[in-house]
């Protein structure tokens, strides 16, 4: 039996009798229509049995919230912090370490990863780099208005540098003069949440604030700034916000500022104080360099490896050979374990986890069109398409799909909220739109792939079987 | 029993679609319940080692020096004894000592040690430096040797100047690493420098500042009490049964501000450092269990729905069988041997499954092991016994088919 919509021939009928351009207009009538009829049968058929629908499109939300969430917090850490010039910014190791014991058992290759200041002040005379920076984070006591206690603060002690290479966003103002790290002129760029407690936000750059026994000019506010994994510094923690006052590096010495970060050395001195290591093999700066092109890496590392070579006729540096390395930023944060060995499991769980809510989906379908076969066969008599019946179903998944996906979504971002609140901050882990196109995608692929088959079994139901019974 | 599994089976397979899916389905859920508790349970057994310290009792007090007076050391060394008296005063307080790290909260002091002597690689351990009453403020106790004496106790600035071989007090764990086959006590230790101390006590556990790491039991305790500029810290151990509360909280900190007030005070208990310390290893155990707990709903639900669309589909069937003479319960038990089936041969997929996707995350991540029996064994009873319970629901409608409908309708 022929339905009436196939009709051999009626193809080529349109051709002979339009233009091109009118059957397209026809068809797309007839398409539109046909699509508002789909949607509307779509509609009702969820309508039909709400508690259902709620299962379903519950199933794939919870589906798209675990694996989203999951991948998300892998994918936070994982992720190029700065793509656009990741390859460009490079972390510098020199091997200052002693020859009794290695600085990594598992790699004695692995030269220490951080500098001392002796060789932190030397390399910041090259004038190879585009920009570069010696850094280290501290805590500083930050005295605000009159009459209230002082407050410690989290300062990071860097040069001008700093900005040009990781290019925190500024709210007021910018960056101190190149003078000031000579200087040291007392300058300080704030962070937004620093200047909102200090100034209760609004423009401050200009007004001074006490910074342990001396005043400091704003010169710029940074706007919210929270690289994720915080990239120039991840020693302590990768998901730790980044510091609220940056001040010209060597106010180090004069504020006695001891880094609040790590510090080791091969070689302890006796004197332990702050001034004591300054002298010493102590190891606790970060260094970094921006290198634009391969002729200026090449050049900067034949500085440092000049430099290396020069202390080591001086007596410094004991081990025989150089073994000075420039990492880009992606070789740094592998070599610094930025993800957690347990963290990078989530995603494949959390895709697992949506198979078994996909697997779900299409039993439950199956089910539900099944259901609906009696209809179906009626439909069919009187004259659907196969294709017509399995279009109209496999809509109905996807919608779901979609449903679900936003739903998804949504408990995503409370999810990953949690997640962080967990570990002391709600901001550290935020939905990326890479990670919203994929819950949509995945969403609608769950959708779709979980329609296909119990769309396909309710297409091929016998008409015949339920008009006997009738 | 035996007797009604062919029959069964044959009826299964007959549902076609719907019953390998709930059995894949099954199947990828032991694939990720086995990895999850794979994957949490040495985290769980990380975070439930115990410190060996008094920690409910604890209270950590930061104090840092922002006026240039505490430069001089004998203001510095001065308040800090006031400190130490004025906190001893306060209604509710047991002990008190002078630290220059918290236990438990993963800031802390390194360094290595070997034998006396000894040409072996030095081994890397947390140190404390602690004054007069610190052993009991703890609430370690000594389990060989000694413990300080008064004489043993110098300041920190006094140390460098000291000629005698300085004693020590070293944990354990820290005592059977560099001497495994002798009795620590009385023996010499050494950095790598040469500088010399002498072992007089060993204490039980005691955790360091990082208790999630593998030498989280590695300490060796100074009698020296701390003094630096920057950074006065006190540990504050609670009389039994006193909660800490603002109250308490407030009197630790004016106690200290009385003293001086030229300092930043802040109190807190320790088992929020703890807490802290190990947020990240808590949050992937609950994101793990979470999963598990909604993988076990979802399942659930899997087979809710099959049971009931095979009731629905079989109602005379059943109808037919209660007419014949079948009780309730059989046509009940019937239900959950068909759920079971599907478990089966769900479990017997989902362990090839469970081990692929074990195989994955050991060659994609360093520092991975093979997936062990157990949680594959836990798994699957835990599906099952979900699996049987989504069966009873669905499955108590079945047994209440009428035989009656049996005769209708044919």
């Amino acid at each position: 039996m022929n339905p009436p919509g196939a009709r051999p021939g009626w193809k080529l009928e349109t051709d002979a009798l339009g233009t091109r351009k009118g059957m397209f207009r026809r068809r797309m009538r007839s398409f539109v229509s046909l699509l508002r009829h789909q949607l509307g049968m779509t509609g009702r058929s969820l309508a039909r049995s709400p508690g259902l629908t709620l299962v379903l499109v519950g199933g794939i939300a919870l589906g798209i919230t675990i694996a989203i969430t999951f991948t998300s917090i892998y994918y936070l850490l994982a992720r190029d912090p700065i793509p656009n010039k990741s390859d460009r910014l490079f972390y510098v190791q020199l091997d200052n370490w002693g020859t009794d014991r290695s600085f990594d058992d598992e790699d004695p290759d692995r030269p220490p990863d951080q500098l001392n200041w002796i060789d932190t002040l030397a390399l910041m005379e090259s004038d190879v780099p585009t920009h570069h920076s010696g850094m280290y984070k501290t805590e500083l006591v930050v005295f605000p208005a009159e009459g209230s206690r002082p407050a410690r603060e989290r300062a990071r002690l860097c040069y001008r540098g700093f900005f040009g290479m990781f290019e925190p966003p500024f709210q007021y103002g910018g960056p101190w003069q190149e003078s000031a790290d000579v200087g040291p002129e007392p300058v300080v760029v704030l962070s937004s949440d620093l200047n909102r407690r200090l100034f209760g936000g609004g423009d401050s750059v200009g007004r001074t604030v006490r910074i342990q026994d001396r005043e400091f000019q704003v010169v710029g506010v940074l706007a919210p700034w929270r690289p994720i994994p915080k990239y120039f510094d991840p020693h302590n923690d990768p998901k730790e916000a980044p510091e609220d006052l940056y001040l010209p590096f060597r106010f180090a010495t004069i504020l006695g500022a001891a880094t609040a970060g790590n510090r080791y050395g091969w070689l302890i001195p006796e004197d332990r104080s702050f001034e004591g290591s300054l002298q010493s093999e102590l190891l606790w700066i970060q260094m970094w360099v921006q290198l634009d092109s391969e002729e200026q890496r090449t050049r900067y590392q034949a500085f440092i490896d000049a430099y290396t070579a020069e202390q080591r006729r001086l007596g410094r540096y004991p081990k025989p050979e150089h073994n000075n390395r420039l990492l880009d930023v992606r070789e740094w944060l592998e070599l610094e374990g930025v993800v957690p060995e347990d963290t990078r499991n989530l995603p494949l769980l959390g895709w697992l986890f949506l198979g078994v809510c996909s697997l779900n989906l299409i039993g439950v379908l199956l089910g539900k069109f099944l259901a609906q076969a009696p209809e179906v066969g009626v439909r069919r008599v009187l004259g659907a398409h196969r294709r017509t019946v399995f279009l109209q179903y496999l809509m109905e998944s996807a919608a779901v799909g979609v449903a679900g996906g936003a739903a998804g979504l949504l408990l995503s971002l409370l999810g990953l909220r949690t997640a962080g609140r967990m570990l002391g901050d709600p901001e550290i882990f935020h939905l990326e739109p890479a990670m919203v196109l994929l819950g949509v995608l995945l969403a609608i692929g769950a959708g779709l792939l979980a329609g296909v088959y119990p769309a396909w079994r309710v297409s091929r139901v016998a008409p015949s079987s339920y008009l006997s019974v009738q | 029993m035996t007797k009604q599994i062919g029959p069964i089976l044959r009826a299964l397979v007959h549902s076609r679609g719907r019953f390998w899916l709930v059995a894949l389905e099954i199947a990828f859920s032991v694939a990720v319940i086995a990895n999850c508790i794979h994957l949490t349970a040495p985290v769980v057994d990380r975070m439930s080692r115990p410190s060996g310290l008094a920690e409910e009792r604890l209270i950590t007090i930061r104090a840092d020096p922002f006026e240039a007076r505490f430069e001089q050391s004998a203001h510095l060394v001065q308040v800090r004894d006031d400190d130490l008296r004025r906190l001893r005063r306060v209604p509710g307080v047991r002990g008190v000592c002078a630290i220059d790290n918290f236990p438990l909260s993963g800031e802390g002091s390194f360094t290595f040690r070997r034998a006396a002597g000894a040409s072996v690689d030095p081994v890397g351990t947390a140190y404390f430096r602690m004054s007069e009453g610190a052993l009991d403020a703890l609430g370690v106790r000594v389990s060989a040797g000694r413990s300080f004496e008064a004489s043993d106790f110098v300041d920190q600035a006094e140390v460098e100047t000291a000629e005698r071989i300085p004693n020590v007090i070293v944990t354990r764990a820290l005592a059977d690493l560099i001497f495994p086959d002798a009795d620590a006590v009385g023996k010499l230790i050494e950095s790598e420098d040469g500088k010399r101390e002498r072992i007089v006590g060993i204490v039980g556990t005691m955790h360091n500042a990082w208790p999630e790491s593998e030498f989280a039991d590695y300490s060796l305790l100074y009698p020296v009490r701390p003094a630096s500029p920057r950074r006065m810290r006190y540990l504050v151990r609670l009389a039994d049964g006193t909660p800490f509360d603002r109250e308490l909280s407030a009197a630790l900190e004016e106690a200290l501000l009385s003293a001086d007030s030229g300092r930043l005070v802040s109190v807190r208990p320790l088992t929020e450092l703890k807490t802290a310390v190990y947020g990240e290893s808590r949050t992937l155990v609950q994101l793990f269990v979470l999963a598990i707990v909604l993988v076990l709903v979802v399942t659930s639900l899997g087979v809710v729905g099959l049971t009931s669309y095979n009731v629905t589909r079989r109602f005379r069937e059943i109808g037919t069988r209660r007419a014949l003479g079948a009780r309730k319960h059989q046509i009940l038990l019937q239900l959950l041997l068909e759920s079971s089936i599907v478990c089966a041969i769900g479990f017997v997929a989902g362990v090839v499954l469970a081990y692929g996707v074990n195989w994955y995350l050991i060659r994609s991540a360093e520092g991975g092991v093979v997936l062990g029996p157990g949680p594959v064994v836990l798994s699957i009873l835990a599906l099952w016994s979900a699996a049987l319970l989504a069966t009873v629901l669905p499955g108590l409608r079945g047994a209440r088919v009428p035989p009656v409908v049996a005769t209708r309708t044919i």
